[in-house]
């Protein structure tokens, strides 16, 4: 046990002198959750507001307008949570929607001719991603307006009834968090075995240790333990930074969590292994892992979501594992829902790949290093 | 001799499969992930998965339900329709449906519907009828998600329209609308290739600079070959100007793969004869270059080097408007764009491709990352050891 201790606190130092692979495992999922949080936190990846503020918007109204426009706008945007900022020219409109001047996202030019009217919406080239969003908004405002003024009443009613299938209410930036600590896992679990296996073999130390009585197996354990609580201590850290900066508080199912944590670890680990075994190089299974983490982290849901990709895309994207990850710890964190069959069933495939894989890797690559 | 120095920079950068692959390889990948996904945002490939509880039996309301919903459904053998329609009568499992996430919206026609339908149609006239008789669609949805809520705003869309057209044959008479959108700040047609072309062009010489450079001028140091160079008669301005030449190289070479990729699959508009596009390609390489001295300056191992270069890396590309508009975000991170070198030549080099204006004033393009050019290559000059003694 002694022993064990050593050859563990050993790899946890050399894991923390390890800076790239600490920028990995710690800085990066720290600073993808500081900057998408404060970049997305309040309007989530594609604008869509779940605790929705008044969107502001620059309105120039045309002299051939005439009457008591306003008020029909003011009454309109308010039903509409839209915010107008009356403009004097369309310039200004111009400016403000380029500028964002007092928060205007973007903006619409009113005029009248020949009984027909007319609603220019403008929008900031900048913003191509919000554009749909805008038209949408813009769109609404003038049917909204049409029916204002012509006091239509609606023939048929819409009621919208936004459900909640979780125990506490739910935000964007939950939502991004739960995300970004399955990066977190993805990029520690990937990177372990290319670390432990592939560097420290290429450096001959696996070599040297084989020289002593000691068994292949507690240098495995030692080091899958190592990677455990380095994955742990980044978890905490993103939960306490994500408490203090944007005020998440979790409803946590340890269980489902830890089951969770535990399975993606592993499996992670697998793949990351099974790199290290395809490519022999360290420095080849590493880039491979880097270019499958940023590609899953595009793909998989965590940025943006699976449903706005193109439809053969979709079907990649549920090819990914982190696909899963992602999803099994927004249900675990209490952030959204899925089946618990579907939760077990992906935690049983996960552990499944990685009982077979890892003990293949770890007996392949002391193969290797005794032949 | 300085010649000879520079091919062997370029052929052991050559055999390098790591540098092939970041320098070279990656832009590639990255280009070719960011316009699959945006091209996508305008909702060509858009659809979505709905429950239909239709409980109203039949007559007129229905009928117009039937018709709307037809033409938007995939089932009428329409490839781009917006909605895959699944018509259950059970709330509990269309509800159970929507909670496991396999379903995005649930439509329901409530029994009464065709009732209160009539009702509005024939009486409206005569007298006024309050909202709570009006005939009503539910619509049930989980706005945390994206795709649901998405789609439950643009049902109700579609639902207004029929408003408007059940308005007309009613002879009710509406105003005219006409709407138009007008995208402002840019001074060509926009393309979501051509804004990545640039945000990506301006990674891929960031990454010669930081990980290619950086990370071989620390490696140099560490394994102390530029001691051994100091032996032979070719002095240090001949090492460093051979090694800023190779990475030139390189950069020259992922730009020319990534514009005739761009070119060939995706139609990127870049014009290479343009003077100030140029011009910021320099101010770029420049700039990536004067940050991988300084990485080098200042790490000891080459590891040191990758996690320094990926810190500042990080946030630089993200929040420099390579991938998404910068200028509109929290206050709190806004200081950082501000003081950013990248911001200013992906701004300068989208607005010299005539793809969009910047919003910062003209002079600040050059005279940011000149400045930034200047304190990092000081800096470097006074950190860099070259026998990697710190």
């Amino acid at each position: 046990m002694r022993i064990f201790r050593g050859i563990f606190k050993a790899m946890f130092k050399s894991k923390l002198r390890d800076k790239a692979s600490l920028f990995w495992t710690l800085a990066f999922p720290l600073m993808f959750l500081v900057i998408f949080g404060l970049a997305f936190g309040s309007t989530s990846t594609t604008s869509m507001n779940v605790d929705s503020e008044e969107t502001r918007y620059a309105i120039f109204i045309d002299e051939s307008v005439g009457g008591s426009v306003q008020e029909n706008i003011l009454d309109v945007s308010g039903e509409l949570n839209l915010k107008p900022l009356l403009a004097k020219s369309t310039e200004d409109v111009e400016k403000s929607v380029k500028e964002g001047l007092d928060g205007v996202e973007f903006g619409v030019i009113l005029s009248k001719s020949n009984d027909v009217w007319s609603f220019e919406g403008l929008y900031d080239a900048a913003d191509m991603n919000r554009q749909q969003l805008y038209q949408s908004l813009v769109s609404n405002l003038a049917n909204a307006f049409r029916k204002d003024i012509a006091e239509f009443e609606t023939i048929i009613e819409v009621e919208i009834r936004d459900r909640q299938f979780t125990k506490e209410p739910v935000t964007s930036i939950g939502y991004i968090l739960s995300g970004v600590i399955a990066i977190s896992i993805t990029f520690s679990g990937l990177t372990a075995m290319i670390v432990s296996f592939g560097f420290y073999r290429k450096e001959n130390i696996i070599k040297r240790f084989l020289a002593t009585p000691l068994n292949g197996s507690s240098f495995l354990i030692a080091d899958l333990l190592n990677t455990m609580i380095v994955s742990i201590l980044s978890i905490l850290l993103i939960l306490v930074i994500g408490k203090l900066m944007f005020q998440v508080d979790f409803v946590m199912n340890v269980f489902y969590f830890s089951i969770t944590f535990l399975t993606s670890m592993f499996l992670m680990m697998g793949i990351g292994g099974m790199f290290l075994l395809i490519f022999r190089e360290p420095n080849a299974a590493m880039n491979t892992a880097n270019i499958f983490s940023v590609i899953m982290m595009f793909f998989a849901g965590v940025y943006f979501p699976i449903g706005f990709l193109p439809n053969w895309l979709q079907v990649f994207a549920r090819l990914l594992p982190m696909t899963y990850v992602a999803k099994n710890l927004r249900f675990a964190l209490g952030q959204d829902f899925i089946p618990l069959s579907e939760f077990w069933l992906v935690n049983i495939i996960f552990i499944a790949i990685a009982s077979v894989s890892i003990p293949f890797i770890g007996r392949s690559i002391f193969k290797l290093e005794k032949g | 001799m300085k010649s000879v120095l520079l091919k062997s920079f370029i052929k052991s950068g050559l055999r390098e499969r790591e540098t092939l692959f970041w320098v070279l390889l990656f832009p590639l990948i990255l280009f070719t992930i960011m316009v699959l996904i945006f091209s996508n945002m305008g909702g060509e490939d858009l659809s979505f998965n709905m429950v239909l509880m239709d409980r109203s039996g039949e007559g007129m309301g229905t009928t117009v339900m039937d018709q709307v919903l037809e033409g938007i459904s995939s089932s009428t053998g329409n490839k781009n329709a917006l909605f895959n329609i699944r018509e259950m009568s059970d709330e509990q499992k269309a509800l159970e449906l929507l909670k496991e996430q396999k379903t995005d919206l649930i439509v329901t026609i409530p029994e009464d519907f065709n009732q209160q339908f009539n009702k509005v149609v024939f009486f409206s006239k005569l007298s006024r009828i309050e909202a709570e008789d009006r005939p009503t669609v539910e619509i049930d949805r989980v706005a945390i998600r994206d795709t649901s809520k998405m789609s439950g705003d643009i049902m109700e869309q579609i639902i207004s329209q029929v408003n408007f057209e059940a308005a007309k044959r009613m002879g009710i008479k509406l105003p005219e609308v006409d709407m138009t959108n007008r995208v402002v700040g840019q001074s060509e047609e926009f393309n979501y290739a051509d804004y990545f072309f640039a945000g990506v062009l301006v990674m891929a010489f960031f990454s010669t600079g930081l990980f290619n450079m950086g990370i071989n001028l620390t490696l140099f140091k560490q394994r102390k070959i530029f001691k051994r160079f100091s032996a032979t008669p070719l002095s240090k301005a001949q090492l460093m100007s051979s090694a800023i030449l190779s990475n030139l190289f390189f950069m020259m070479i992922a730009f020319g793969l990534l514009l005739i990729y761009a070119k060939v699959f995706y139609s990127v508009t870049w014009n290479i004869f343009r003077l100030k596009s140029i011009l910021y390609m320099l101010l770029t390489a420049g700039l990536a270059i004067s940050f991988g001295y300084f990485v080098s300056a200042v790490s000891k191992t080459p590891n040191s080097a990758s996690g320094f270069a990926n810190v500042l890396f990080f946030p630089m590309q993200f929040l420099g408007g390579l991938y998404f508009p910068v200028f509109d975000l929290s206050p709190v991170v806004l200081w950082f764009v501000y003081i950013n070198p990248i911001t200013y030549v992906a701004a300068g080099m989208r607005e010299s491709m005539g793809l969009m204006e910047s919003p910062l004033p003209n002079a600040l393009h050059y005279v940011v990352p000149l400045i930034w050019i200047c304190g990092m290559l000081l800096i470097s000059l006074w950190r860099f050891r070259w026998d990697g003694d710190a």
